[in-house]
Order: C-alpha cells, then structure tokens, then sequence
C-alpha cells in the first residue's frame, strides 16, 4: 500500500498516498452516476447535487497536487508501506488472519472460528510466545463470547459443532 | 383516576420510583453494556427481554425500560472514548475529542467529565421536558422537510469543522460519505443506485458497519503499528491517575454548567423531533460548541467542551424523544416505539389520556428517568478509574478483541454476513483514509445525515413540484437558514476580530 511520506518538513511531500482516496471517491461517484443515468429524477437529485460538488472538490485538490508537482514542492512515488518490516508482517498476517475469519465463520461456527482467530492473532501479535496460555485464552474468550452472543442475547450467528455441542450440553 | 398533580405529587413520585432501586440499579449495568457493543442498543435489548417486561407490573416494566435505554446512551460513549469505537451513532462525535484525551492518559478524567456532563444533561432536560411538556410536543408539527433540510445542513456542516486543518480532504472525505450514503434503492420509484448488485445494500448503506469498520476496525489495525495505545509517558499519567483525576473530571464539567445546559437543550429539542436522533443531535451540539468557543482549534486535540458537548446532547434526546409518545401518543424512536407495545399491552392509554387517567405513570416514566441519571452518577462514576485502564491493555489481545467483538456487533442488527464483510471494507477506507491524512468522521458524518438528507430533500421537491425555492418557503425554515449562515460565517469573524487582540 502507498503511504503518505511523513518526511521531515524539508524533504518534499510525497502526494501519492493521499490521491487514493480521491480516486477510489472519483471511481465511485461515476459509476454510481451511471447507475442513475436513466432512471426518474428524484433517483438522481443527489447523484447530480452531491456528485458535482464532489467531482468540483476533488478537480480542485488535483490541479493544487499538479501545481505542487510542477513547482518541484512535491512528488509523486509510489513506495510500498515504510514501516519496520517486523510491524509490518505483524500487521499484514493480522488482516489476513481477519479476512480468513470472515470467510471460515461461516462453515465451522462462530465459536470455533472465533477461539482460532484469538489464538492465531494472540500469537502472531505477541511474536509466538507462550502458545499454551493463550489458547486458554482464546477458548475462555471465545467461549463468553457465546455466552454472551448466542446464550444471552440469542443472535443467530453461524452454528457449527461446537455450537451444536454445547446446545446439547446446556 | 384523577389525582391531584402537585409539588406533594411530584415528591411522592420521586420517592416512590426510588424505591424501585433494584429495578433501576441492574438495568443501568445492563444498559452499559449493551451501549458498549457496538451493534446492540437499548432496543434490541429491550425486544430481547420483552417477554419478560410483558410479565412485569407496568410501572415496574417501564422503569426498567428507561433505565435501560438512559444507561445504554451513556455506556456507548466509554468505548468511544476508551478505543474509539462508539457504541451506537448517538456517539459518534464523542471520539473527536474524547478519545484524543485518552491517548494522552486522560481516559479517566474524559470518562468522568463524559459521565457528568451526560447526567447533568440527562437530569436538566428531564426536569424541563416534566415543565414544558406540552410546549416542546408541538415542536415537532412546526418541522416539515424543508426545516429539517436546514437542521441536517447544520449537522453536515460539522464537516468543514473536522476538516479546519485541510479543508479540501476534509470535504472529499465529507462528500465521499454523502454518496456513500446514497447508495440504495431510491424512496419514490425504488431504484437501486451504486448498489453493485448486492441486494442486502437495497435499504442504503447500514450504519452499524460503517461506524465499526471506520472507527474500529481500522484502529485494531492501526495500533499494532504502535505496540500500544498510549506512549510511554502516557501510561505513566493513567499508572499515577488516583481519585483525584475523577474529582477533577467533575470540577471541570461543573465549571462548564453552562456550555452543558445549552448543548443538552440542542439534545432536547432535536430528540422532540421524530425520526432525528442522537447522532444528529451530538453532531450539531459540537458544531455548535466550537462555533461559539474562545478556541476552536483546540477542537479535536481532547478539548473539554468538545467532549462535554456530544454527551450532554445525546443524552438530552433522551427525554425529548419521549415527550411525542407521552403527550401525543407518538413514538419519536425505536425504543419509544418499543415503550408504546408495552403500554398497549398492558392496556395502558398513550397520549393526552395518559395524563388524565394515569398521572403517575405518566409523569412516571420522566421522573423514572431522573432518578435512573441519579442513581449513575453513584453507580457509574467510580467505576471510572478502573474503566480508563483499557487504554493499558497490550494491542496483543486490544486488536483481536475489537475485531471479533465488533464484526460480531455489525452482525447483530439485520444478521447478515453481509454486513460483516461490509465493516472490514469500511475498515479498510477508514484506514487508507487514517495513513493518508483524511478524517474517518467526516466520512461518516455523511454516510448518516446523507439519506436523511435526501429523503427531506426529495419530498420537499416533490411537494413544490421540483421548485427548488420551496426551500425559502416557510418563515420558521427560513429564520434557520439565517442561523445556518450566521453559525457558519460566525466563526471566521472572531477569529479575525479576536487577531489584534493577540496581536495587542
């Protein structure tokens, strides 16, 4: 992912990173615009009165980028995250870890993906270190989650073995 | 039943629902909790519980009803100020400056002003909804669409505020919510606008997800960058913190009475209105309060009256959004909607009837409220020093703690996986947007008040026949069209007129 370069104040900025928001919000706004395109007016009021006045900001903040580019105050490089490479492996294998929860909740069960999750990200967090203890961890938080989600309050999350296990248990 | 409705009456009530303490007292930890989690509030709780208050004596169930929902406003601010995660939408702006405080070791302090400020507004405006109950019910007739267009404007101008620093990001963030916000199936013919297929973003864009994933999530991330919360001599300052820094947190909040009572009453008068709500109301309560404050730019770096405002104004909708089921046996909420089943089951009349036939209950369930805010500041504000120890928790188990908590939270209102994935896309702009200088407020700020907009929007023009000058058509709209002017050219012109006084 590109960053904004937090470069001291007499290095020039790097505009990369702040253009992608200003894009992706430029993406958006014109497929949502083609998605009105033919339908009634009051399903394109806001399309026409939000949509230009954003279209309007974001021109102005990339002529302001193209002017900071040309009079040399600025560049434009694309550089990959600069934090340590620690923090960033940590912090790479933790969204991947997220994503995975999101996507195995929904075959294994809330409980089991959730007391994996915790224990996964306990040890990849804190650099491996003492497995054991965090398990318990990670199967006592897991476990008062369902208490608390699924006992208590009776949300129909995703039920697997375990969920199946303890209704029959309790 | 007639009684006589005297100061005799009023203190008899008083007492009376006081001696309801063990209802009140469990129902106020309840309802911390729930206004903790993100995804849960006082209403699905209390639909959770509703077979259990159908078997309540009625008194004895709307007691338990109002504790819950008054505990629940306040819960959803610890987090708020603790993590940065609001609990409900109601808290959306108590991060601005609360959680700033806390990330210098001032959780305690934030946590103990958030508190005061929350039942000083609570009590206040209950006390004046029990007076001019009549009155401020009638509010709500005077607001049509083209009034409440101006009242979202004020709420959506808090986006230029967030965004003082870097006004043009802070307005693409700002607008990028809006148009996140309108995505949804349109309100008159139902045609699906930047939907992307999915049908579960047919309703709009729901709020839960989009509060967590921006506000939450993309702080689980971010902190591991960190290791920590708070810096070294940050932890020092919440390690030092005794009881002094709650009894400080106290000071500060009543030496700003004043600034509680006006941003309370914004609170009061917004929650009359149906259909507006606490994150409309802590939205134009702070805009409000750095318009008119000696330091604006302080906004936002964990100023006091940014913190104090929010709070005291989404707990002053507390009372108000009562006022229209008491008096005209219209819900202005959820919860209320839920209150007034309970009342109809019960056999209860709502309305003008009420008053008539069951004083008690109906001055009841305001005087259950403020006992319920005074009964907190016992209950809640001790709790406060071991409350601001979260900060001190490794990222180690913060982080997976927030995501799995709050994944779970976006799941719980419409229990759709979808929504699940939709927090973690939000968390991932809300983090691109964090690393790049953008305010994930902003964004949200749009994303609430955008639908709102549109709907008032769309039926005012529908009603003029797409005449846009309908929008100065009405003498009450147009007098706040004034104070939207005022309140945005306002604060350049002190600024400007208290410069040669510095300068001096």
């Amino acid at each position: 992912m590109t960053e904004q370069d937090p470069s001291p104040p007499t290095s020039k900025k790097n505009i990369a990173g702040e253009l992608i928001l200003p894009i992706s919000a430029l993406t958006f706004t014109f497929y949502y615009i083609h998605t009105v395109i033919d339908s009634p007016w009051t399903a394109q009021v806001n399309a026409f009165m939000v949509g230009s006045i954003l279209l309007t900001v974001i021109g102005i903040f990339l002529i302001s980028r193209i002017v900071m580019l040309v009079q040399g105050s600025a560049k434009f490089h694309i550089t990959v995250d600069r934090l340590p490479g620690v923090i960033k492996s940590r912090q790479s294998g933790f969204i991947g870890l997220t994503i995975s929860y999101l996507l195995v909740i929904e075959s294994i069960g809330f409980t089991l993906t959730t007391a994996l999750f915790f224990w996964g990200s306990m040890l990849l967090l804190d650099y491996g270190r003492a497995p054991a203890v965090k398990l318990a961890l990670a199967i006592f938080m897991a476990l008062v989650a369902y208490g608390i989600f699924i006992l208590g309050f009776e949300t129909r999350l995703p039920k697997g073995a375990i969920e199946t296990f303890l209704a029959r248990a309790l | 039943m007639s009684m006589d409705v005297n100061l005799a009456f009023f203190i008899d009530l008083f007492f009376h629902i006081m001696g309801m303490w063990w209802v009140i007292v469990p129902s106020i930890l309840l309802g911390l909790i729930v206004g903790a989690i993100p995804g849960f509030s006082a209403a699905n709780t209390i639909i959770i519980l509703l077979p259990l208050t159908f078997l309540m004596e009625v008194e004895v169930g709307l007691v338990f009803m109002i504790a819950l929902y008054c505990s629940s406003r306040l819960g959803a601010g610890i987090p708020a100020i603790l993590v940065n995660i609001p609990g409900t939408a109601g808290a959306a702006a108590t991060p601005l400056d609360g959680y700033p405080m806390a990330k210098k070791g001032l959780g305690q302090r934030a946590l103990s002003i958030s508190f005061v400020s929350s039942i000083i507004g609570g009590v206040l405006t209950t006390i004046l909804a029990l007076v001019t109950m009549p009155l401020l019910a009638r509010v709500g007739f005077y607001m049509h669409s083209v009034e409440m267009i101006v009242v979202m404007l004020f709420g959506i101008s808090l986006i230029a505020s967030v965004a003082a620093k870097d006004m043009i990001k802070g307005l693409i963030a700002g607008f990028f919510g809006l148009m996140i916000g309108s995505i949804g199936a349109d309100h008159v013919y139902a045609t699906p606008r930047g939907t992307m297929g999915f049908l579960e973003l047919y309703d709009g864009v729901p709020l839960i997800p989009a509060l967590v994933g921006l506000f939450a999530i993309s702080e689980a991330f971010l902190v591991i960058e960190s290791g920590s919360l708070l810096s070294k001599s940050n932890v020092q300052n919440v390690d030092n913190a005794s009881w002094k820094e709650t009894i400080k947190g106290v000071r500060i909040t009543l030496k700003r009475w004043y600034h509680v009572t006006w941003t309370s009453m914004i609170g009061l008068i917004i929650g009359v209105i149906p259909g507006a709500g606490a994150a409309i109301a802590s939205f134009v309560a702070y805009q409000q309060s750095r318009t008119f404050s000696k330091t604006p730019d302080a906004y936002g770096t964990g100023h006091y009256e940014g913190l104090i405002a929010p709070e005291a104004a989404n707990n002053g909708v507390t009372a108000g959004t009562l006022i229209p089921l008491m008096v005209l046996g219209i819900p202005g909420g959820a919860t209320a909607a839920i209150m007034m089943v309970v009342m109809q089951y019960q056999g209860v009349p709502t309305g003008p009837r009420l008053f008539v036939e069951r004083p008690e209950l109906g001055y009841g369930v305001f005087m259950a409220m403020l006992v319920t805010y005074l009964l907190m500041a016992f209950t809640i504000l001790p709790m406060s020093r071991y409350m601001s120890r979260v900060t001190m928790v490794s990222t180690t188990y913060m982080s997976p703690i927030i995501i799995a908590f709050t994944l779970v939270g976006s799941f719980v209102p419409r229990e759709y996986m979808f929504d699940m994935y939709l927090a973690f896309a939000f968390g991932i702009i809300g983090y691109i947007a964090r690393k790049t200088g953008y305010h994930v407020a902003a964004i949200l700020i749009g994303v609430i008040l955008g639908p709102l907009l549109e709907q008032y929007m769309l039926r005012a023009l529908k009603m003029s026949d797409g005449d846009p000058m309908v929008l100065f058509s009405s003498s009450l709209g147009n007098i706040l069209w004034a104070a939207l002017v005022i309140t945005l050219i306002l604060p350049a012109f002190l600024k400007r007129r208290r410069q040669p006084k510095t300068v001096e």
